[in-house]
């Protein structure tokens, strides 16, 4: 299962899903979670309190979005592993492929259940853990 | 008639009807019935009432159509929406469901707002308040805006461009509806619209809008382009609309009654 304290930052320009992401990772008992309004704030935030264990971002944001942030990530070598979920209402196949060859490591699409948030945070936390056992 | 033919039209055929939401523990008891049996069977899962399938569940589907395919039956899928295939195909599965999506070759054709247009935007709001608040809505039918006397109090705004249309997609809530829709939103109690959950408005509108936007523009390549949207708040609002032609469409819900309005002329 999760590791608790893993550090969680979760990026979104509405307080709705920041609240709703929190809520899901709080009541599994995540207790460092991280909080940016948009991909540039994220940014700064990962660049003074980072590396995070996991990032959650939407991919609509004002100043930065999402994938510049996710293609800022994987062309830095302190953060190009970092585990990187899109959370995002963005479902049009040629937007996901596009994210795919950025380096997404997981796509959550919106609306979302709880059950499929937790499913796909820890698929990616498998896929972080046995890329770094390899 | 090819051998293949004639072993296929000896398989014992069983349609499954699968229920609103599929969890992993149904397709995991499905499989558990199924596994002993040898008989080879034409196996049919129809989706037509299927709106939500957990990502756990892909597994025990992909056991099932093992078995069916190793005791030599066929396995198909019928009725997926485009909503729940855009999602599997998002999740990489899409494959797994033996599922040929139709299309009616509209491609980039929509000049106007029929009501093939507009069902996208419908099926997606039902969905979005299912999913994520938990309450299910029902729609009533479209009206053309006639005047602007509709007052609302909380209003999310986004713009509408694609390759032919230009125009806007607007959420309106009167308050007590918008503050019954958080509360069951965030599990919390809320009595009064706050910073703290106003822009609720803008987010439902956003999931409203990507994923008509994602299927339109999957199935009918409409190329409507990305948006973010802006919240207005106030009491007794009136919304004017100034390209064209307004529709309205009316839902209503355990929290209220609330629409969203739909502007939309060719460019």
């Amino acid at each position: 299962m999760f590791n608790t304290a893993a550090k969680i930052l979760v990026i979104d320009d509405m307080l709705t899903i920041r609240k709703i992401c929190k809520k899901i990772l709080s009541d599994l008992h995540f207790s460092n979670i991280s909080e940016a309004s948009d991909g540039a704030e994220g940014w700064q935030i990962i660049n003074t309190q980072g590396p995070f264990d996991v990032i959650i971002s939407d991919w609509n944001m004002p100043k930065m979005d999402g994938l510049t942030l996710l293609q800022n990530l994987r062309s830095h070598p302190e953060y190009s592993e970092t585990p990187f979920i899109m959370l995002t209402a963005e479902s049009d196949m040629e937007q996901v492929r596009l994210a795919a060859d950025s380096g997404v490591d997981n796509y959550i699409l919106k609306p979302f259940k709880n059950d499929t948030f937790i499913a796909k945070l820890e698929q990616t936390h498998k896929k972080f853990l046995m890329k770094k056992a390899a | 008639m090819s051998a293949a033919k004639k072993i296929e039209t000896s398989l014992k055929k069983e349609v499954v009807e699968l229920p609103k939401e599929i969890s992993a523990k149904y397709l995991l008891n499905f499989f558990e019935k199924i596994k002993s049996v040898e008989t080879p069977t034409e196996l049919v899962f129809n989706f037509e009432k299927t709106s939500i399938m957990e990502p756990m569940s892909y597994p025990h589907l992909h056991r099932i159509k093992n078995h069916i395919l190793k005791t030599g039956g066929n396995f198909q899928s019928v009725h997926i929406s485009t909503a729940l295939y855009n999602r599997l195909q998002i999740d990489g599965v899409a494959g797994l469901f033996n599922y040929k999506p139709q299309t009616d070759g509209k491609s980039a054709s929509f000049k106007k707002m029929d009501a093939d247009f507009l069902n996208h935007f419908i099926e997606a709001a039902i969905s979005t308040f299912n999913i994520q608040a938990n309450i299910k809505v029902t729609n009533r039918p479209p009206e053309l805006k006639k005047n602007n006397e509709l007052q609302v109090d909380i209003i999310g705004v986004i713009s509408l461009v694609s390759a032919n249309l230009e125009g806007s997609v607007s959420l309106c809530f009167p308050k007590e509806t918008f503050i019954k829709v958080c509360n069951l939103l965030f599990g919390e109690t809320h009595t009064e619209i706050s910073h703290e959950i106003e822009d609720a408005a803008g987010e439902l509108l956003n999931m409203i809008f990507g994923n008509a936007k994602g299927q339109l523009n999957n199935k009918f390549n409409c190329q409507i382009q990305k948006a973010i949207p802006t919240i207005i708040y106030g009491q007794k609002l009136k919304l004017k609309q100034t390209k064209g032609p307004t529709i309205i469409l009316p839902f209503e819900c355990e929290a209220g009654n609330f629409h969203l309005e739909i502007e939309a002329v060719e460019k």
